[in-house]
């Protein structure tokens, strides 16, 4: 199966149920009829997407070697780097600003090979530390920080 | 024009602005050489650190971002073999070899020089182009830029490469797509927003910015182990050599940078085409024209070969700025990211620009001057000290460029939405770059969608309906030659699936 037969499929798969969303967008009463309503622009957009997707999956690429490059790939460390960045999200409002930002890049050197403690601490916390105090300090940007709260720092 | 020149120095010379032409010309080249980002992300990393400045200076420091990553891109194709950008590919074919044989700083030093002069000339030539075209295009109404928008839209597919242009084109209407989700501008009414409010204002063009190129990138250097050669990085770290140019280089270099930079600049004006294709176009002019005894040194150190890459693709930057300028409509990628940070600011470029906020539009073309001075004095003397951060270790660059993607979105607007939104455009910009979609038409799609749904209502509405299309003759113009873009690379994919049928039958018989 060719790169872009699959990839073409999926995207007729997305383009189709896109044109189908775009028929059910409710327009105001009477509205139907004009010229331009909600529903036009995203029609367009779905048929021309679903021909070029369709124009794709038909007509794949002569040098298409399939997917047997993605065997070489390094998936492990980037699939933990979106995991990492999907727990920075969930972190940084309830543990904090500070200690997320310093966990989250300390996670990601220890993902990317960084292993030396020192380089971990100095390359993460006083980064963390210096961007909210510029942001605090200088640019009046207030974080949500529960534990500097807790602290008295902030 | 006078005063519009002096209005601008006024502006750029103020010291504030002057600092972000500094700040941006620095931080362009240091993102620049590094491998697998482009000016893209840098431009895109430097909007959130714009955004309490006033748009005059935010448009300063990412012109100057945009320069910096290009010249940076130079450097590491002719220190590293390692193009940081795709428009400095060209540059590596002569700039590496020059390096290899120990001339590295003269390389640089040409690289440096062809790169001033075809930014210097190409902006003289934007000065004199853009109020002209400014001043015409304010008889355009909605319909020439619903039809210009088209324009730009097609052609960046068709320059996308053969065989890239249907998938150019799925990647534009994903873009388009992404941008009708929120509420519709002009009825309120909502789509595709499927109950979240977190959607109801759409998606920011930052986060789709930021995810698709700046994290994306970042991630495929870890995924592809996209590491610089041992041998390469010791060329960067060893001494550079002297950087003196002589005489006879010099004169073997000004005709070229008078041609390049003419070439460069008309192609970066063209919707769709850009640094990339200019250096390609004029490496591949300079070897056809050259003299038989010259053209064997294409490709082991040739001094025309190197200059008229590096020429061309600053001449090419200041003329992708024409249309943005004038029109309102990015020409590619990079000058799209540019609008959608001017429409952040509340500016909105276009040939109003030129008559409302003279400022923002002169200082623009005034910093492009300054901005390639500092290059030169500036950064062509600290390049050895640049070249020593590529030795900062991968595992620290990608968590560190992780981080300002993240935070640079969500400081704008303090929703965790929006840092899972970045991972799942940043798995999908992957997956999509693996199959070989091109990024830039989605990010143009999704910055003019907007534009082009009002600009086709206004049309609608004015005409009574389509004939806008044929009554209209720049209308019609231009979607003629919209049909010629359109026609030629189905044409051309017709004939090569015919020619490959025909192969395949001969291997039967």
């Amino acid at each position: 199966m060719t790169k872009d037969r699959v990839s073409g499929f999926l995207l007729l798969t997305l383009s189709l149920a896109y044109l189908y969303q775009a028929y059910n967008i409710e327009l105001y009463p009477g509205s139907a009829g004009d010229y331009i309503n909600a529903q036009t622009f995203p029609k367009a957009i779905g048929i021309g997407a679903s021909l070029f997707a369709f124009l794709i999956m038909l007509s794949p690429q002569k040098d298409d070697q399939g997917f047997s490059l993605w065997k070489t790939y390094d998936w492990k460390r980037p699939i933990l780097l979106v995991a990492l960045m999907l727990l920075y999200g969930a972190g940084i409002k309830s543990v904090g600003f500070l200690v997320s930002t310093t966990l989250f890049l300390a996670g990601g050197y220890v993902i990317l090979g960084e292993r030396r403690p020192l380089v971990l601490l100095l390359a993460s916390l006083p980064v963390a530390a210096g961007f909210q105090y510029v942001l605090h300090a200088l640019l009046g940007i207030y974080i949500v920080d529960p534990l500097l709260e807790a602290i008295g720092i902030l | 024009m006078f005063e519009g020149v002096l209005t601008g120095l006024t502006t750029v010379l103020q010291p504030v602005n002057l600092l972000m032409v500094f700040v941006g010309c620095f931080a362009g080249t240091f993102i620049g050489m590094l491998p697998g980002l482009g000016p893209i992300s840098a431009i895109a990393l430097m909007i959130p650190v714009t955004y309490g400045f006033d748009p005059a200076s935010g448009l300063i420091l990412m012109a100057g971002v945009y320069y910096g990553a290009i010249f940076g891109g130079s450097t590491s194709s002719i220190l590293l073999n390692a193009p940081g950008v795709a428009g400095t590919v060209a540059t590596s074919f002569d700039g590496y070899p020059m390096a290899k044989q120990g001339h590295a700083g003269k390389a640089l030093a040409i690289a440096a020089y062809s790169s001033f002069a075809g930014g210097t000339i190409a902006a003289i030539f934007l000065l004199l182009a853009a109020p002209a075209l400014a001043s015409v295009s304010l008889s355009f109404q909605s319909s020439e830029y619903f039809a210009l928008m088209v324009l730009g839209l097609t052609a960046v597919s068709a320059f996308a490469g053969r065989g890239q242009f249907l998938k150019a084109m799925a990647m534009t209407c994903l873009g388009l797509g992404l941008a009708t989700i929120g509420q519709d501008p002009a009825s309120d009414i909502t789509r595709y927003t499927f109950g979240s409010l977190d959607l109801l204002d759409g998606i920011s063009f930052l986060l789709l910015a930021m995810a698709t190129f700046a994290l994306s990138e970042a991630m495929m250097t870890v995924l592809k182990k996209d590491n610089i050669d041992p041998k390469a990085r010791s060329v960067a770290q060893s001494d550079l050599g002297s950087m003196k140019v002589t005489r006879d280089e010099v004169k073997v270099m000004v005709p070229v940078i008078g041609r390049s930079s003419i070439l460069g600049f008309f192609i970066g004006v063209l919707p769709g085409a850009g640094a990339t294709i200019a250096s390609f176009l004029a490496y591949g002019m300079e070897r056809n024209i050259a003299p038989a005894e010259e053209k064997k040194n294409f490709g082991y150190g040739s001094i025309r070969g190197l200059t008229a890459p590096e020429t061309a693709n600053n001449a090419a930057c200041s003329g992708s700025f024409v249309p943005l300028l004038t029109l309102g409509i990015p020409g590619f990628g990079t000058t799209a990211v540019m609008l959608g940070a001017l429409i952040s600011y509340g500016v909105q470029p276009g040939p109003r620009l030129f008559v409302e906020q003279p400022a923002v539009f002169w200082s623009v073309i005034v910093s492009m001057y300054i901005g390639n001075i500092v290059l030169l004095i500036l950064n062509l003397p600290l390049i050895p000290y640049i070249a020593r951060l590529l030795a900062l270790p991968a595992q620290l660059l990608v968590p560190l460029v992780m981080f300002f993607s993240l935070c640079g979105v969500y400081l704008v607007s303090f929703n965790t939405f929006d840092i899972y939104m970045m991972a799942f455009f940043a798995v999908a910009a992957i997956l999509l770059r693996l199959t070989g979609y091109p990024m830039a038409p989605l990010i143009l799609g999704f910055v003019l969608g907007r534009l082009m749904e009002e600009n086709l209502r206004r049309a609608l509405e004015i005409h009574d309906g389509w004939s806008f299309i044929w009554q209209r003759p720049i209308t019609l113009a231009i979607f003629m030659a919209i049909a010629l873009i359109l026609g030629l690379p189905l044409l051309d994919g017709l004939r090569r699936r015919r020619d490959s049928r025909i192969e395949t039958m001969g291997e039967g018989g």
